[in-house]
């Protein structure tokens, strides 16, 4: 049993040896070996040394004065802190933000609302009457030269007249006859 | 008959309870418990003042946001803010691959030597620790996290096991690795520091 534990199986113990962590029967096979091998007893004490000045000198490494624990703390604290301002910060851009978008959507509906109505509109049809046509009848009469002479234009009716006579009579049915260009 | 002193993981308990509570002493309590504890882990692994703190201040807001999340029958107080460092820390070398240079660390000492300590004594110890320093930096971020957690820290095999989420036995050969290549770098200095020590 003794021949199957070699130096190196021995070196890697030495470390848990040093710490007191082996089991006792593992224990005592490095102590075995150590008491046969000049080398191992060598390397052992080196490590031993190095452990020595590793718990002696580790633990004051890095050893942290209290100012500079106080400014972690407060850094902390800071941190730790509800960030109120930030997040009315943030509110306070959605809004904004919610604004323009709305601002945005509505305001050239408005403008190309007013812009449709400004637009010209498709022309209504007119509606000519008998009185149009006998104003355009004794406009053109008039411009005649030859008729001028021969007859005199029918004098317009008045609107007394106009309300006794039927609609049929009067040729008063609306006739769409032109149209307005702009 | 006197109650038993409460375990650190007891007293940690407690504060993490008022904490949840919202009683903002707790996170106070807690701070002070483990406070140097971590800035030191942060400094052994970063060898950097400024670093440590903000590590120190991270790992800390993490925990305090995170203590509902926080199991105690899976793990300690200590080993649960350990392992937030320990992954902040490496989140840090891994960003920064190049080692700064602490000025700050140029500019003072901070380790004021025990007023009972000669001069050469003080003298000795400072040279020491530099020296332990330097080795430090030259071990790879696994063998120095576990050789830190080990000796600076006195955690077992089975916590660092935790902290480092590897099985104990490489937890045990990490440290074991880190001890050799030490030993290696810090022989001729401890020589050198032994021979100083007996001539005075």
């Amino acid at each position: 049993m003794m021949k199957t534990y070699t130096c190196r199986r021995c070196r890697a113990d030495i470390p848990a040896y040093i710490h007191r962590e082996l089991p006792p029967r593992r224990r005592r096979r490095v102590h075995l070996h150590l008491n046969g091998c000049a080398a191992c007893y060598a390397f052992y004490r080196n490590l031993r040394d190095v452990d020595a000045e590793l718990r002696a000198t580790m633990p004051l490494i890095g050893i942290a004065d209290a100012p500079q624990l106080a400014q972690v703390w407060r850094g902390i604290q800071a941190e730790m802190r509800p960030q109120r301002p930030a997040y009315g910060h943030w509110r306070m851009r959605y809004s904004l933000a919610m604004v323009v978008l709305v601002l945005a959507v509505i305001l050239p509906w408005r403008f190309s609302a007013e812009q449709v109505r400004a637009l010209p509109t498709q022309p209504t049809p007119r509606v000519q009457t008998d009185t149009t046509e006998a104003i355009v009848s004794h406009v053109v009469v008039m411009a005649t030269p030859d008729a001028s002479r021969d007859t005199e234009p029918a004098p317009l009716a008045t609107n007394d007249e106009r309300a006794e006579t039927p609609a049929i009579v009067r040729n008063d049915a609306p006739k769409i006859i032109a149209t307005d260009t702009p | 008959m006197n109650s038993p002193e409460p375990t650190l993981q007891e007293t940690s308990e407690a504060h993490i309870a008022a904490c949840l509570r919202g009683d903002q002493a707790g996170y106070s309590a807690l701070y002070e418990l483990y406070a140097s504890g971590v800035y030191r882990l942060c400094y052994n692994l970063l060898l950097n003042h400024d670093d440590a703190e903000d590590i120190t201040q991270d790992a800390f807001v993490y925990a305090f946001k995170s203590l509902r999340r926080y199991d105690s029958a899976k793990a300690s107080f200590k080993t649960w803010l350990y392992t937030i460092a320990i992954c902040r820390c490496r989140n840090l070398y891994r960003r920064n691959r190049v080692p700064l240079l602490d000025i700050s660390s140029l500019l003072h000492n901070p380790l004021a030597a025990p007023k009972s300590e000669s001069p050469e004594a003080a003298f000795a110890h400072r040279n020491a620790r530099e020296a332990l320093e330097k080795a430090l930096g030259r071990l790879q971020p696994r063998l120095r996290e576990a050789l830190v957690l080990r000796y600076g820290h006195g955690l077992t095999y089975r916590e660092i096991a935790e902290v480092m989420d590897c099985p104990a036995k490489t937890a045990e050969s990490r440290v074991r690795l880190a001890t050799e290549a030490l030993a290696g770098m810090l022989r001729p200095t401890s020589e050198y520091l032994l021979e100083e020590l007996l001539s005075y």
